[in-house]
């Protein structure tokens, strides 16, 4: 049986590179695994937040990339609940549609991949 | 899965080799499994991980050569170093190939790392017991 | 179960908070690196790693240890054989 595979993005956008090479690894294991889970976590639900201008730092903007998660039939994306109200970031604020969990359910959605790889 | 099995291992690096000690931990993670007699599968270079596939690199004479280490190690187990071409591109790590395709003078990776693309992390990840990241 | 692996230390990074906040309730941890700092000095968490420490569940790696001039108050010392048994022990890892 294929593996399940989660795939957490810890890291804000942009200061580091982790985000967009999470990203990029995301949508090019897609293409070999449909069980992938994407987690958002900690900082990395800033890589959620809408309308970056990523091109002001020059940087790459990968937001277009992460609409493309969609396309590419990876539909888990699961986002900590408790990281945005820490951060005080809207769910209204999220570039794409994603699934909201408490930190116990956000745990037991762990517990069940076979493989976690962490960004 | 009890501890007396031969597992097979794939291993993820995502450390710069001069700059943390996430790739020495693998290394010597590495080492362990296979003095148990275990099997690692590939090892996966990833982010600034790729630069462990420099050959350029010289540390001073006092200091460990990690990526001759790796070679060593690989070389001996026959187990691959697949390094992320597109993240190994950007941090100026090239092979032969991709010089020639890219009109660029010079090369830095050498047997037994090889540039691959993200389709080998999939291989290596589908066919291990455990994948354990660095 | 779920080894968790963390390699920052706690007076400088949010890893290990954050990664006891999703600690399973079988999962273990293992502190490598400059993580095994926080059982070398009091600190915010030692509650969540002393409850840890009672279930035998939390792991320090010696080496990591020793190159830093450090002892563990508490936890279970290991060397790099024990940490590829944990690996297999346990179902996943989740590098912090």
């Amino acid at each position: 049986m294929e593996k399940k595979i989660g795939i957490i993005n810890r890291q804000a956008p942009h200061g580091k590179s982790h985000a967009r090479e999470a990203l990029d690894l995301t949508l090019a294991l897609s293409a070999f695994n449909e069980s992938l889970s994407i987690f958002f976590i900690g900082d990395g639900v800033y890589q959620l937040v809408a309308k970056h201008q990523a091109d002001l730092i020059l940087q790459k903007d990968f937001q277009p990339m992460l609409q493309m998660l969609d396309l590419y039939d990876v539909e888990q994306i699961y986002v900590c609940q408790m990281s945005l109200a820490i951060r005080n970031i809207s769910v209204d604020d999220l570039v794409i549609k994603t699934t909201f969990l408490t930190p116990d359910e956000m745990t037991a959605c762990l517990a069940r991949q076979d493989q976690l790889l962490s960004f | 899965m009890c501890d007396h099995q031969v597992v097979k291992f794939s291993i993820l690096v995502t450390g710069n080799p001069a700059s943390s000690q996430s790739a020495s931990s693998a290394y010597q993670f590495c080492s362990a499994a296979l003095s148990a007699g275990h099997t690692i599968n590939g090892v996966f270079f990833y982010l600034d991980g790729v630069l462990n596939a420099n050959r350029l690199i010289s540390p001073a004479t006092d200091e460990v050569n990690l990526p001759s280490l790796w070679a060593l190690l690989a070389e001996k187990h026959e187990f691959p170093l697949e390094v992320c071409v597109s993240a190994s591109l950007r941090r100026g790590v090239i092979n032969q190939q991709e010089a020639e395709q890219l009109g660029l003078l010079h090369h830095n990776v050498n047997s037994p790392f090889v540039l691959s693309g993200l389709g080998q992390l999939a291989e290596l990840s589908a066919s291990c017991d455990r994948l354990v990241q660095f | 179960m779920i080894l968790h692996t963390v390699k920052s230390s706690p007076f400088s990074s949010f890893a290990l908070k954050d990664c006891l906040k999703l600690l399973n309730n079988d999962d273990k941890l293992l502190l490598i690196s400059d993580a095994v700092t926080a059982v070398s000095a009091p600190v915010d968490c030692q509650p969540e790693l002393l409850k840890l420490h009672d279930e035998r569940r939390l792991f320090i790696l010696k080496e990591d240890l020793q190159a830093r001039g450090l002892t563990a108050e508490y936890g279970r010392v290991i060397d790099y054989s024990d940490f590829v048994n944990l690996t297999i022990q346990c179902q996943s890892q989740l590098a912090w």
